[in-house]
């Protein structure tokens, strides 16, 4: 999408998966309000990340999330 | 007077000995050329389901040879027929290889598009999924570019479908053409969706 988005690594030429690195003054509603254009969706990116969030609330800059 | 009689019946006496050889010969070569053109068909037919899919260029050659080697034992032309029916006997395994390399070639690559196109599917539907529960379109995203998103997603699951059908049905060949069409539209549906487009859709 844009910068602060990318293609996770490793070589699996296949990987559709689509990836936000987590910026500055960041949360998962303007995010969910950046991709979807509704904050209010931010529970489908916190449920795609479940491994690695306990708390929607609690996302740390630089932080790696799926955006599904 | 005697001798010039002599003389005639002598020619003549050649003239029938060479004819005879030649039809001596001729009938010597019948028996061969009509095994070697057995033998060229039963290696053709062998080998020609496979080869038909895999190398159909190759495989025409193939017929195309067999039958001149027909048409010449039926000229009665034996010598020519049976090396003609020989090169195609040696051509059909030759052939079975290129058909066998391409096969595994094929079967390499839908494997590879069985594997990755299913999770592109999955991604692309999921975002058009949540897009279309949205009350507001995200920037550079509008009605008619969500509308062309989900109906390309529609053509790329019906167009995959028909791909793993084909597959199914033992149509490799098929099965990759309706596969790197599914790839091509899955890219621009991507692209559409403002979403990062796998490096295996690119190209």
């Amino acid at each position: 999408m844009e910068n602060k988005s990318q293609q996770g690594g490793g070589a699996d030429e296949w990987d559709a998966t689509q990836w936000h690195v987590v910026q500055k003054g960041e949360t998962l509603s303007k995010i969910a309000q950046q991709y979807y254009g509704d904050a209010s969706l931010y529970p489908k990116i916190f449920e795609a990340n479940r491994d690695v969030l306990k708390d929607p609330n609690m996302i740390r800059v630089g932080q790696k999330l799926r955006v599904p | 007077m005697i001798e010039r009689w002599q003389a005639s019946v002598m020619r003549a006496f050649v003239g029938i000995l060479v004819g005879a050889l030649t039809v001596a010969g001729c009938a010597t070569d019948k028996g061969p050329a009509q095994a070697a053109i057995a033998a060229a068909e039963t290696a053709v037919n062998s080998i020609l389901a496979d080869a038909s899919k895999y190398v159909p260029d190759q495989a025409r050659g193939l017929q195309a040879g067999l039958t001149a080697a027909k048409e010449k034992f039926t000229k009665g032309d034996y010598a020519a027929a049976s090396t003609e029916a020989k090169a195609v006997a040696d051509k059909a395994s030759q052939v079975a290889a290129a058909a066998s390399v391409r096969k595994a070639e094929l079967t390499k690559s839908w494997e590879s598009l069985n594997a990755g196109m299913p999770r592109v599917v999955e991604s692309i539907k999921s975002r058009v999924d949540i897009l279309s529960q949205s009350k507001k379109l995200p920037a550079n995203m509008t009605a008619d570019k969500l509308a062309a998103a989900k109906s390309g997603l529609g053509e790329i699951t019906q167009q995959w479908t028909a791909a793993t059908e084909a597959y199914k049905g033992g149509d490799l060949a098929e099965a990759i053409a309706k596969g790197t069409g599914v790839k091509a539209k899955a890219a621009e549906v991507m692209t559409t969706l403002g979403m990062t487009v796998p490096d295996a859709l690119k190209g």
